[in-house]
C-alpha cells in the first residue's frame, strides 16, 4: 500500500504543479515527465548493466503507433492509442531483447544503436506510410470522444509519472528486479543458480520498451508531431545521459531527476545550436563525459578510493 | 568421458558415479583434471565424448542453468559472489532465482539460510568487508536456495585459515545432511578429506588412478 500512497502523493504534487504553471513551462514540465517514462525504461536496462544506445527506437515506436493510427485511420482516442503504443514498444523491446539476450557490454550498446538506426532508416524511406523525414502531424487527442486540451495532456503525463513510480517500487522488490542486479554484478554466478539470464534480459527489455512506447505516445500528444529523429542516435544519447544521472541519483525517484536533467540539457543544446552550429552534438558528447566524470567522482568520494 | 583442450587431455576416459547422499572427495595434483570434471558435470564445459547422467536422466545436452534447476549446485575455488551487494542482498538475488519473476523472493528462506550458515550477524556487510571464511560460506550458502541433489565443491577450504577450515566444513556438511544431498568435492587438505569424505577418488593426468576409503589415505 505504501507504494500506492507514494504514487498518489506524487500525482497530486505534479497535478498541482501543472495547474499552477503557465503555458510554456507546463508544456516543458509535461515533456520532461514524458521523457521520464523513457528514462525509467532505460534505467531498468541499466539495472542489468545494459547501456542501450538505441533506446529512442522504442520512443519512436510508441509515437508512430499513435501518429499512424491518426494518419491512416483518424483514430485519436487515448483509450486505443496509448495501450497500442505501449504494446508496440513492448513488442519491439522483447524482439530486440531476444536478439541481444547473449550480448553484453559495448557490443550490446552498438547492436541496439544499429537496430535504432535501422528503424530510423525505415521511417525515413517509407514516405507514403510514415511521412518520411517530414514525419506526421497529428490532431489533438481525445478521450471518450472529448477533445483533450494542453492541461489534460499535462495531467495525463502526471498520472503516467505516478504510475511509473509505483511500477519502479514494485519492480525493485520483485525477483526480476533482484535478478537484474545479479546480471550486472555476476552473471556467471546467476547462471549457476539456475537463472536463464537471456530470458530475463528479454523480459526486462520488453518492460523497458513498454515504457518507451508510452513515452513516445505522450510526446506525440504534447508536440502533435512525430518525426524519425526520435529514433536517431542523438535522441537516444539524451535518454542515456538521463538514465545514468537517474541511476546515480536514486533507485526509486531517480528517473524524475534524470528526466529534468536530460530535458534541461536537451533544451540548452537546442537553443545553443541556434547561436553555435554543432552545439547539439557537442551537448550529447559533453553531457555524457560530464555525467561519467561526476558519477566516478561521486563514487570515489563515497568509497574513499 | 573425454575432454581435450587443444593438445592437452584434461579428462581421459573418466567414469565416476556418486550415490545418493554420498560424499566423494577428488584429490590429485594441480592440472590432474579435478576442476574440469566438476565443470563438465555443471555444464560449463562440454565433454568431447561421454555422457552426464543425473538420477538416470541424460543431462549432457542441458545448459548450466537447467542443470542447476535439476539440482546440480556448485561453489567455486574463488568465491563467485555479487560484489557490490551486501550479504543480505546476495541472498535475495539467490532467493530470486527460485521465485517466480513477478513475485518477491522468499525473505523467510533468506533468513533461514543465512542463519544456518552463521551469516545472519554479518548480513549488512558488503562482500569486500567479509573474511575469506565468510566469503566461502556465502558462496556455498547461495546454492542452497535451490534444492541441491548433488553439490560440487571446488576447494571449499582453500585460502581459509586452519582455524576456520573445520568450521566451514561442519556448517556445509550439516546443511548437506539436512537436504540429503550428495557431494563431490575437490580438496587438497587430506585431514579434511579423511574427516568428511565417504570415498576418495585420486586423479592424475586426467585419469582416475585410484579409489580409497578415507582411512586408507
Amino acid at each position: 500500500m505504501r507504494d500506492a500512497y507514494r504514487a498518489a502523493a506524487l500525482f497530486i504534487a505534479l497535478l498541482a504543479l501543472m495547474l499552477a504553471a503557465p503555458g510554456y513551462p507546463r508544456y516543458e514540465a509535461a515533456y520532461a515527465l514524458a521523457l521520464g517514462l523513457a528514462i525509467l525504461g532505460a534505467v531498468l536496462l541499466l539495472d542489468a548493466g545494459l547501456v542501450n544506445f538505441g533506446y529512442g527506437m522504442y520512443i519512436a515506436a510508441g509515437a508512430y503507433a499513435a501518429a499512424l493510427l491518426y494518419k491512416h485511420m483518424k483514430i485519436t482516442d487515448i483509450a486505443i492509442t496509448l495501450p497500442l503504443a505501449a504494446a508496440v514498444g513492448g513488442l519491439l523491446g522483447f524482439a530486440t531483447g531476444l536478439a541481444t539476450s547473449r550480448i553484453r557490454g559495448i557490443f550490446y550498446a552498438l547492436m541496439t544503436l544499429a537496430f535504432s538506426m535501422v528503424i530510423y532508416g525505415v521511417l525515413v524511406k517509407f514516405y507514403y506510410f510514415t511521412g518520411g523525414s517530414d514525419g506526421v502531424t497529428i490532431a489533438r487527442v481525445t478521450a471518450l470522444g472529448a477533445r483533450l486540451g494542453d492541461l489534460h495532456v499535462a495531467a495525463l503525463a502526471a498520472a503516467l509519472a505516478a504510475l511509473a513510480l509505483w511500477f519502479r517500487a514494485k519492480f525493485l522488490a520483485t525477483a526480476l528486479g533482484h535478478i537484474a542486479r545479479g546480471i550486472r554484478e555476476n552473471e556467471l554466478r546467476l547462471v549457476a543458480l539456475g537463472v536463464d539470464t537471456g530470458r530475463a534480459v528479454a523480459l526486462i527489455s520488453a518492460l523497458a520498451g513498454t515504457w518507451g512506447g508510452l513515452s513516445g505516445a505522450l510526446i506525440a500528444y504534447l508536440t502533435l508531431h512525430v518525426s524519425p529523429d526520435l529514433s536517431f542516435w542523438s535522441y537516444s544519447g539524451f535518454v542515456v545521459i538521463g538514465a545514468l544521472i537517474a541511476q546515480a541519483a536514486s533507485p526509486l525517484y531517480g528517473f524524475l531527476v534524470g528526466a529534468a536533467a536530460s530535458r534541461a540539457l536537451n533544451l540548452a543544446a537546442y537553443y545553443g545550436s541556434a547561436y553555435y552550429p554543432g552545439a547539439y552534438d557537442l551537448a550529447i558528447g559533453g553531457g555524457l563525459l560530464a555525467t561519467y566524470a561526476a558519477i566516478i567522482a561521486a563514487r570515489r568520494y563515497a568509497t574513499g578510493r | 568421458m573425454v575432454k581435450k583442450f587443444g593438445g592437452v587431455t584434461a579428462l581421459d576416459e573418466v567414469t565416476l558415479e556418486v550415490g545418493q547422499g554420498e560424499y566423494v572427495a577428488l584429490v590429485g595434483p594441480n592440472g590432474s583434471g579435478k576442476t574440469t570434471l566438476i565443470n563438465v558435470v555443471a555444464g560449463l564445459v562440454k565433454p568431447d565424448t561421454g555422457r552426464v547422467h543425473l538420477e538416470g536422466r541424460d543431462i549432457t545436452h542441458l545448459p548450466p542453468h537447467k542443470r542447476a534447476r535439476l539440482g546440480i549446485a556448485r561453489s567455486y575455488q574463488l568465491p563467485q559472489l555479487f560484489p557490490d551487494s551486501t550479504v543480505y542482498q546476495n541472498a535475495l538475488i539467490a532467493a530470486s532465482s527460485a521465485a517466480p519473476l513477478h513475485r518477491r523472493p522468499d525473505e523467510e528462506k533468506v533468513r533461514e539460510v543465512l542463519e544456518s550458515f552463521g551469516l545472519w550477524e554479518v548480513r549488512h556487510k558488503r562482500v569486500a568487508e567479509l573474511s575469506e571464511g565468510h566469503r566461502k560460506l556465502l558462496d556455498i550458502a547461495l546454492a542452497f536456495f535451490q534444492t541441491p541433489k548433488i553439490f560440487l565443491l571446488d576447494e571449499p577450504t582453500s585460502s581459509v585459515s586452519t582455524a576456520e577450515k573445520y568450521k566451514v566444513m561442519d556448517v556445509v556438511y550439516e546443511n548437506l545432511r539436512r537436504v540429503k544431498a550428495a557431494a563431490l568435492f575437490v580438496e587438497h587438505d587430506l585431514d579434511i578429506v579423511r574427516s568428511y569424505a565417504h570415498r576418495v577418488v585420486q586423479m592424475e593426468n586426467g585419469r582416475i588412478v585410484g579409489e580409497y576409503k578415507p582411512g586408507e589415505i
